[in-house]
Protein backbone atom coordinates (compact mmCIF):
# COMPACT_ATOMS: atom_id res chain seq x y z
CA UNK A 1 0.00 0.00 0.00
CA UNK A 2 1.60 3.69 -1.19
CA UNK A 3 1.52 6.39 1.25
CA UNK A 4 -1.52 8.26 -0.44
CA UNK A 5 -3.60 4.81 0.09
CA UNK A 6 -2.22 4.94 3.44
CA UNK A 7 -3.35 8.37 4.24
CA UNK A 8 -6.66 7.45 2.62
CA UNK A 9 -7.66 4.60 4.97
CA UNK A 10 -6.26 7.04 8.12
CA UNK A 11 -8.83 9.88 6.75
CA UNK A 12 -11.52 7.29 6.70
CA UNK A 13 -10.77 6.08 10.12
CA UNK A 14 -10.38 9.41 11.67
CA UNK A 15 -13.69 10.26 9.90
CA UNK A 16 -14.99 7.34 11.93
CA UNK A 17 -13.54 8.45 14.99
CA UNK A 18 -15.55 12.21 14.51
CA UNK A 19 -18.35 10.33 14.38
CA UNK A 20 -17.36 8.29 17.82
CA UNK A 21 -16.99 11.80 19.30
CA UNK A 22 -20.49 12.94 19.17
CA UNK A 23 -23.10 10.36 20.83
CA UNK A 24 -29.14 5.81 21.69
CA UNK A 25 -32.48 5.55 22.66
CA UNK A 26 -36.43 4.54 21.53
CA UNK A 27 -39.44 5.96 20.24
CA UNK A 28 -38.28 9.01 18.81
CA UNK A 29 -40.41 11.50 17.25
CA UNK A 30 -39.58 15.06 15.30
CA UNK A 31 -39.29 17.79 17.80
CA UNK A 32 -41.78 20.73 16.84
CA UNK A 33 -39.02 23.70 17.56
CA UNK A 34 -35.50 22.46 16.10
CA UNK A 35 -34.16 26.12 16.46
CA UNK A 36 -34.57 26.34 20.42
CA UNK A 37 -33.33 23.32 20.75
CA UNK A 38 -30.26 23.08 18.57
CA UNK A 39 -29.46 26.61 20.19
CA UNK A 40 -29.70 25.40 23.78
CA UNK A 41 -27.60 22.39 22.74
CA UNK A 42 -25.01 24.75 21.30
CA UNK A 43 -24.99 26.92 24.80
CA UNK A 44 -24.43 24.13 26.52
CA UNK A 45 -21.68 23.34 24.10
CA UNK A 46 -20.13 26.45 24.40
CA UNK A 47 -20.05 26.35 28.05
CA UNK A 48 -18.32 23.09 28.32
CA UNK A 49 -14.85 23.15 28.84
CA UNK A 50 -13.47 19.88 29.45
CA UNK A 51 -14.47 16.39 29.18
CA UNK A 52 -13.86 13.70 30.93
CA UNK A 53 -15.43 10.55 30.60
CA UNK A 54 -15.29 6.46 30.17
CA UNK A 55 -16.73 5.03 26.69
CA UNK A 56 -17.84 1.37 26.22
CA UNK A 57 -17.91 0.66 22.33
CA UNK A 58 -19.66 -2.45 20.28
CA UNK A 59 -19.19 -3.28 17.11
CA UNK A 60 -22.04 -5.27 15.87
CA UNK A 61 -21.97 -7.59 12.96
CA UNK A 62 -24.86 -8.84 11.50
CA UNK A 63 -23.29 -12.70 11.68
CA UNK A 64 -21.82 -12.46 14.94
CA UNK A 65 -23.72 -13.38 17.75
CA UNK A 66 -22.06 -11.09 20.10
CA UNK A 67 -21.16 -7.22 19.41
CA UNK A 68 -17.21 -7.04 19.42
CA UNK A 69 -16.27 -5.26 22.47
CA UNK A 70 -13.41 -2.27 24.03
CA UNK A 71 -13.34 0.08 26.15
CA UNK A 72 -11.54 3.06 27.45
CA UNK A 73 -10.87 6.45 27.72
CA UNK A 74 -11.82 10.18 26.60
CA UNK A 75 -10.84 13.48 27.35
CA UNK A 76 -11.03 16.82 25.70
CA UNK A 77 -10.10 19.83 26.17
CA UNK A 78 -11.21 23.20 24.50
CA UNK A 79 -10.63 24.69 22.05
CA UNK A 80 -8.83 21.48 19.94
CA UNK A 81 -7.22 18.81 22.34
CA UNK A 82 -8.43 15.52 22.33
CA UNK A 83 -7.44 11.97 23.51
CA UNK A 84 -9.17 9.34 22.54
CA UNK A 85 -7.36 5.85 24.62
CA UNK A 86 -8.24 2.54 24.53
CA UNK A 87 -7.79 0.63 27.64
CA UNK A 88 -9.36 -2.90 27.28
CA UNK A 89 -8.50 -5.33 25.80
CA UNK A 90 -5.99 -3.65 23.54
CA UNK A 91 -4.02 -0.39 24.11
CA UNK A 92 -4.46 1.65 21.55
CA UNK A 93 -4.23 6.01 21.45
CA UNK A 94 -4.93 8.72 19.13
CA UNK A 95 -4.40 12.09 20.35
CA UNK A 96 -5.51 15.52 18.14
CA UNK A 97 -3.30 18.45 19.45
CA UNK A 98 -4.13 21.25 17.82
CA UNK A 99 -2.56 20.71 14.12
CA UNK A 100 -1.29 17.51 15.15
CA UNK A 101 -2.89 13.82 15.38
CA UNK A 102 -0.81 11.26 16.77
CA UNK A 103 -1.94 7.84 16.76
CA UNK A 104 0.09 4.98 19.12
CA UNK A 105 -0.20 1.70 19.41
CA UNK A 106 2.36 -0.34 21.16
CA UNK A 107 6.19 1.11 20.11
CA UNK A 108 4.67 2.50 17.00
CA UNK A 109 3.51 6.12 16.86
CA UNK A 110 2.65 8.07 13.67
CA UNK A 111 2.17 11.47 13.32
CA UNK A 112 0.41 13.46 10.69
CA UNK A 113 0.00 17.08 10.34
CA UNK A 114 -4.08 17.17 10.26
CA UNK A 115 -3.73 20.71 8.05
CA UNK A 116 -1.16 18.86 5.90
CA UNK A 117 -4.27 17.65 3.51
CA UNK A 118 -8.07 18.79 2.87
CA UNK A 119 -9.76 16.02 4.06
CA UNK A 120 -7.41 15.71 7.69
CA UNK A 121 -8.71 19.64 8.22
CA UNK A 122 -12.01 18.90 7.21
CA UNK A 123 -12.18 15.96 9.74
CA UNK A 124 -10.22 18.40 12.28
CA UNK A 125 -13.05 20.82 11.75
CA UNK A 126 -16.21 18.74 12.20
CA UNK A 127 -14.43 17.47 15.19
CA UNK A 128 -14.06 20.86 17.15
CA UNK A 129 -17.81 22.04 15.37
CA UNK A 130 -19.44 18.96 17.11
CA UNK A 131 -17.82 19.56 19.90
CA UNK A 132 -17.94 23.28 19.99
CA UNK A 133 -21.71 23.02 19.30
CA UNK A 134 -21.96 24.50 15.82
CA UNK A 135 -22.16 21.31 13.73
CA UNK A 136 -25.12 22.84 11.97
CA UNK A 137 -23.24 25.06 10.00
CA UNK A 138 -21.86 22.36 8.07
CA UNK A 139 -23.05 21.66 4.86
CA UNK A 140 -21.53 17.86 4.33
CA UNK A 141 -24.85 16.76 6.49
CA UNK A 142 -28.27 16.56 6.19
CA UNK A 143 -29.05 17.14 9.46
CA UNK A 144 -33.04 16.58 11.88
CA UNK A 145 -33.57 16.61 15.10
CA UNK A 146 -35.86 14.01 17.27
CA UNK A 147 -36.93 13.27 21.31
CA UNK A 148 -37.76 11.01 23.23
CA UNK A 149 -39.43 11.43 26.74
CA UNK A 150 -35.79 11.78 27.99
CA UNK A 151 -33.00 12.09 24.91
CA UNK A 152 -32.84 14.13 21.47
CA UNK A 153 -31.37 12.48 18.65
CA UNK A 154 -28.75 14.30 16.37
CA UNK A 155 -29.71 12.44 12.86
CA UNK A 156 -27.04 13.27 10.41
CA UNK A 157 -26.91 11.57 6.83
CA UNK A 158 -23.27 12.54 5.05
CA UNK A 159 -24.24 14.63 1.78
CA UNK A 160 -20.51 14.83 0.95
CA UNK A 161 -19.76 11.74 -1.55
CA UNK A 162 -16.69 10.81 0.37
CA UNK A 163 -18.47 10.31 3.61
CA UNK A 164 -20.90 8.01 2.35
CA UNK A 165 -18.35 5.44 1.53
CA UNK A 166 -18.03 4.95 4.90
CA UNK A 167 -20.81 5.82 6.86
CA UNK A 168 -24.68 5.66 5.81
CA UNK A 169 -25.54 7.63 9.01
CA UNK A 170 -24.80 8.71 12.47
CA UNK A 171 -27.02 9.01 15.71
CA UNK A 172 -26.20 11.36 18.08
CA UNK A 173 -27.85 11.28 21.53
CA UNK A 174 -28.20 14.13 24.14
CA UNK A 175 -29.80 13.61 27.80
CA UNK A 176 -32.53 16.19 27.69
CA UNK A 177 -31.10 16.51 31.53
CA UNK A 178 -27.56 18.06 30.62
CA UNK A 179 -28.17 18.68 26.60
CA UNK A 180 -24.53 17.01 26.71
CA UNK A 181 -23.38 13.56 24.38
CA UNK A 182 -24.68 10.35 26.01
CA UNK A 183 -24.26 8.16 23.36
CA UNK A 184 -23.51 7.81 19.84
CA UNK A 185 -24.30 4.81 16.88
CA UNK A 186 -22.45 4.99 13.13
CA UNK A 187 -24.20 2.95 10.56
CA UNK A 188 -22.19 1.64 7.81
CA UNK A 189 -23.56 1.16 4.30
CA UNK A 190 -23.52 -2.68 5.08
CA UNK A 191 -26.28 -2.07 8.02
CA UNK A 192 -23.36 -2.92 10.24
CA UNK A 193 -23.35 -0.57 13.26
CA UNK A 194 -20.75 0.75 16.21
CA UNK A 195 -22.50 1.82 19.06
CA UNK A 196 -20.70 3.89 21.59
CA UNK A 197 -21.77 5.17 24.89
CA UNK A 198 -20.16 7.62 26.90
CA UNK A 199 -19.90 6.44 30.87
CA UNK A 200 -19.21 8.53 34.30
CA UNK A 201 -19.13 12.02 32.33
CA UNK A 202 -17.66 14.74 34.01
CA UNK A 203 -17.28 18.66 32.70
CA UNK A 204 -15.30 21.56 33.49
CA UNK A 205 -12.89 19.20 35.58
CA UNK A 206 -9.28 20.70 35.13
CA UNK A 207 -7.17 18.05 32.88
CA UNK A 208 -3.64 18.23 32.74
CA UNK A 209 -1.75 19.48 29.27
CA UNK A 210 0.32 15.67 29.51
CA UNK A 211 -2.90 14.18 28.70
CA UNK A 212 -2.84 15.18 25.37
CA UNK A 213 0.73 14.19 24.50
CA UNK A 214 1.90 10.45 23.52
CA UNK A 215 4.56 10.11 26.24
CA UNK B 1 23.58 -71.65 3.45
CA UNK B 2 23.55 -69.06 0.48
CA UNK B 3 20.33 -70.38 0.47
CA UNK B 4 19.63 -69.13 4.01
CA UNK B 5 21.10 -65.71 3.66
CA UNK B 6 19.00 -65.27 0.77
CA UNK B 7 16.24 -65.76 2.72
CA UNK B 8 17.01 -63.81 6.14
CA UNK B 9 18.13 -60.74 3.40
CA UNK B 10 14.32 -61.05 1.51
CA UNK B 11 13.01 -61.02 4.95
CA UNK B 12 15.14 -57.68 6.10
CA UNK B 13 13.84 -55.95 2.95
CA UNK B 14 10.15 -57.20 3.58
CA UNK B 15 10.66 -55.76 7.11
CA UNK B 16 12.29 -52.69 5.76
CA UNK B 17 9.96 -52.08 3.12
CA UNK B 18 6.75 -52.36 5.80
CA UNK B 19 8.33 -49.84 8.33
CA UNK B 20 8.70 -47.32 5.23
CA UNK B 21 5.52 -48.28 4.70
CA UNK B 22 3.85 -47.54 8.33
CA UNK B 23 5.43 -44.22 8.33
CA UNK B 24 4.32 -42.91 5.17
CA UNK B 25 0.37 -43.78 5.30
CA UNK B 26 0.66 -44.73 9.34
CA UNK B 27 -2.16 -44.78 12.13
CA UNK B 28 -3.02 -41.13 12.12
CA UNK B 29 -5.46 -41.41 15.24
CA UNK B 30 -2.65 -40.57 17.25
CA UNK B 31 -3.30 -36.59 16.16
CA UNK B 32 -6.49 -34.43 15.71
CA UNK B 33 -6.76 -32.07 12.98
CA UNK B 34 -7.92 -29.83 15.00
CA UNK B 35 -6.71 -26.31 14.50
CA UNK B 36 -6.49 -24.44 17.25
CA UNK B 37 -8.54 -20.81 16.00
CA UNK B 38 -12.33 -20.75 17.15
CA UNK B 39 -11.88 -23.44 19.93
CA UNK B 40 -13.63 -26.62 20.93
CA UNK B 41 -17.44 -26.58 19.56
CA UNK B 42 -16.95 -22.84 19.07
CA UNK B 43 -17.56 -20.98 15.88
CA UNK B 44 -16.43 -17.47 16.13
CA UNK B 45 -12.83 -16.24 17.01
CA UNK B 46 -11.80 -12.45 17.66
CA UNK B 47 -8.30 -11.10 17.51
CA UNK B 48 -6.59 -7.93 17.35
CA UNK B 49 -3.66 -7.70 14.66
CA UNK B 50 -0.90 -6.35 13.27
CA UNK B 51 -0.06 -5.97 9.36
CA UNK B 52 3.55 -5.42 8.71
CA UNK B 53 3.95 -5.16 5.00
CA UNK B 54 7.09 -3.70 2.95
CA UNK B 55 7.79 -1.57 5.96
CA UNK B 56 4.50 -0.16 6.31
CA UNK B 57 2.54 -1.33 9.97
CA UNK B 58 -1.32 -1.19 10.38
CA UNK B 59 -3.52 -2.49 13.34
CA UNK B 60 -7.07 -3.75 13.45
CA UNK B 61 -9.60 -6.29 14.83
CA UNK B 62 -9.88 -9.59 13.33
CA UNK B 63 -12.85 -11.39 13.30
CA UNK B 64 -13.48 -15.14 12.15
CA UNK B 65 -16.42 -17.00 11.70
CA UNK B 66 -17.42 -20.67 11.00
CA UNK B 67 -20.60 -20.34 9.06
CA UNK B 68 -21.08 -23.98 7.81
CA UNK B 69 -18.72 -26.92 7.42
CA UNK B 70 -16.92 -25.67 4.34
CA UNK B 71 -17.80 -21.80 4.08
CA UNK B 72 -16.30 -19.05 6.31
CA UNK B 73 -16.05 -15.51 6.92
CA UNK B 74 -13.27 -12.97 7.56
CA UNK B 75 -14.10 -9.45 9.25
CA UNK B 76 -11.31 -6.94 9.64
CA UNK B 77 -11.78 -3.47 11.34
CA UNK B 78 -10.16 -0.64 12.19
CA UNK B 79 -10.12 -0.47 16.39
CA UNK B 80 -12.29 2.45 16.36
CA UNK B 81 -15.04 0.28 14.82
CA UNK B 82 -15.13 0.90 11.04
CA UNK B 83 -15.31 -1.68 8.71
CA UNK B 84 -12.28 -2.39 6.13
CA UNK B 85 -12.53 -5.75 4.76
CA UNK B 86 -15.27 -8.37 4.65
CA UNK B 87 -15.25 -11.84 3.08
CA UNK B 88 -16.45 -14.94 3.03
CA UNK B 89 -14.76 -18.10 1.70
CA UNK B 90 -14.88 -21.99 1.01
CA UNK B 91 -11.89 -23.79 0.29
CA UNK B 92 -12.29 -23.19 -3.57
CA UNK B 93 -13.12 -19.73 -3.65
CA UNK B 94 -13.64 -16.11 -2.22
CA UNK B 95 -16.41 -13.27 -2.24
CA UNK B 96 -15.05 -10.17 -1.12
CA UNK B 97 -18.85 -8.48 0.98
CA UNK B 98 -17.51 -5.42 1.51
CA UNK B 99 -13.88 -3.17 1.48
CA UNK B 100 -12.85 0.37 1.56
CA UNK B 101 -10.93 1.54 -1.46
CA UNK B 102 -7.68 1.92 -0.37
CA UNK B 103 -7.26 -1.48 1.02
CA UNK B 104 -9.00 -2.52 -2.54
CA UNK B 105 -6.35 -4.58 -4.42
CA UNK B 106 -6.97 -8.04 -5.86
CA UNK B 107 -3.47 -9.46 -4.62
CA UNK B 108 -4.06 -8.56 -0.71
CA UNK B 109 -7.44 -9.95 -1.16
CA UNK B 110 -5.93 -13.44 -2.76
CA UNK B 111 -2.80 -13.29 -0.02
CA UNK B 112 -5.76 -12.83 2.61
CA UNK B 113 -7.72 -15.75 1.31
CA UNK B 114 -4.88 -18.21 1.17
CA UNK B 115 -3.74 -17.14 4.82
CA UNK B 116 -6.87 -17.40 6.26
CA UNK B 117 -8.18 -20.38 4.50
CA UNK B 118 -4.89 -21.89 5.54
CA UNK B 119 -5.56 -20.96 9.05
CA UNK B 120 -9.16 -21.77 9.31
CA UNK B 121 -10.26 -24.55 7.13
CA UNK B 122 -9.22 -27.96 8.74
CA UNK B 123 -8.04 -31.05 6.65
CA UNK B 124 -10.23 -34.39 7.19
CA UNK B 125 -7.63 -37.19 8.93
CA UNK B 126 -8.09 -38.89 5.32
CA UNK B 127 -6.26 -36.03 3.67
CA UNK B 128 -3.55 -36.28 5.54
CA UNK B 129 -0.02 -38.10 5.03
CA UNK B 130 2.84 -38.81 7.65
CA UNK B 131 5.98 -37.76 7.06
CA UNK B 132 9.49 -37.82 8.34
CA UNK B 133 10.06 -34.79 10.72
CA UNK B 134 13.49 -34.07 9.65
CA UNK B 135 13.46 -30.89 11.87
CA UNK B 136 14.10 -33.24 14.48
CA UNK B 137 12.02 -31.24 17.11
CA UNK B 138 11.27 -33.93 20.08
CA UNK B 139 6.80 -34.89 20.22
CA UNK B 140 6.29 -33.31 16.38
CA UNK B 141 4.83 -34.99 14.41
CA UNK B 142 4.61 -33.85 10.66
CA UNK B 143 1.88 -34.65 7.95
CA UNK B 144 1.55 -33.64 4.84
CA UNK B 145 -2.00 -32.66 3.12
CA UNK B 146 -2.63 -35.05 0.26
CA UNK B 147 -2.17 -33.12 -3.40
CA UNK B 148 -0.88 -29.92 -1.74
CA UNK B 149 3.00 -28.87 -0.41
CA UNK B 150 0.95 -27.81 2.91
CA UNK B 151 2.36 -29.03 6.07
CA UNK B 152 1.05 -29.93 9.50
CA UNK B 153 3.33 -30.09 12.01
CA UNK B 154 1.38 -31.91 15.57
CA UNK B 155 2.33 -31.98 18.86
CA UNK B 156 0.41 -33.38 21.84
CA UNK B 157 -2.09 -33.82 18.97
CA UNK B 158 -2.85 -30.42 18.34
CA UNK B 159 -1.62 -27.94 15.28
CA UNK B 160 1.54 -26.43 16.23
CA UNK B 161 2.57 -25.02 12.74
CA UNK B 162 1.37 -25.07 9.22
CA UNK B 163 3.84 -24.28 6.11
CA UNK B 164 2.89 -24.15 2.80
CA UNK B 165 5.52 -23.99 -0.10
CA UNK B 166 5.13 -22.43 -3.43
CA UNK B 167 7.22 -22.02 -6.22
CA UNK B 168 7.05 -18.02 -5.25
CA UNK B 169 6.17 -17.62 -1.94
CA UNK B 170 6.24 -19.56 1.62
CA UNK B 171 3.70 -19.11 4.09
CA UNK B 172 4.79 -20.54 7.72
CA UNK B 173 1.72 -20.18 10.46
CA UNK B 174 2.54 -20.88 14.15
CA UNK B 175 -0.21 -21.44 16.91
CA UNK B 176 1.80 -19.99 20.11
CA UNK B 177 -0.04 -20.24 23.90
CA UNK B 178 -2.67 -22.98 23.35
CA UNK B 179 -5.20 -23.59 25.95
CA UNK B 180 -7.87 -25.31 25.92
CA UNK B 181 -7.58 -26.02 22.45
CA UNK B 182 -7.30 -22.36 21.57
CA UNK B 183 -4.24 -20.68 20.43
CA UNK B 184 -3.62 -16.81 22.18
CA UNK B 185 -1.53 -15.81 19.53
CA UNK B 186 -1.20 -16.35 15.62
CA UNK B 187 1.67 -15.75 13.60
CA UNK B 188 1.81 -16.08 9.92
CA UNK B 189 5.10 -15.16 7.80
CA UNK B 190 5.55 -14.94 4.79
CA UNK B 191 9.01 -15.38 2.74
CA UNK B 192 10.47 -13.69 0.24
CA UNK B 193 7.22 -11.64 0.17
CA UNK B 194 7.74 -9.26 3.04
CA UNK B 195 4.24 -9.48 5.04
CA UNK B 196 3.68 -11.08 8.72
CA UNK B 197 0.43 -10.81 10.46
CA UNK B 198 -0.12 -11.22 14.16
CA UNK B 199 -3.07 -12.02 16.01
CA UNK B 200 -3.76 -12.14 19.37
CA UNK B 201 -7.00 -13.26 20.75
CA UNK B 202 -9.70 -11.22 22.29
CA UNK B 203 -12.31 -14.01 22.52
Amino acid sequence: MNRKNHIKLLQGILFFLFCSCLAIGQNFKPVANFDKIQAEINKTAESIKTIKSNFVQEKQLSFLNVPVKSEGLFRYKKENQLRWEYTEPFKYLILFNGNEIVIKDGSNTNVFDAGSNALFKQINDLMLGAVKGDLGKNKDFAFSLNESSGQYQLLLKPTNANMKKYVAAVEIYFEKADLAVSSIKIIESTGDFTKITFNDRKFNEPIDEKTFTSN
Amino acid sequence: MRKLLLLISWCILAVSCSTQKSLETGNNSAVSTFIPVFGPNAVEAIFRGTIDVNGKHFSGIFVFKKVSENLFRAVLMSEVGMTLLDMSFTPKDFTVNYCIEPLSKKGLFKLLYHDFKLALDEPGIHQLKRKRNRENVSKTILFRKKDSRDFYYFADGIVTKILSKSIYNNTEIQFESVNGGKAEKIKIQHKPVKLRIELTRIS
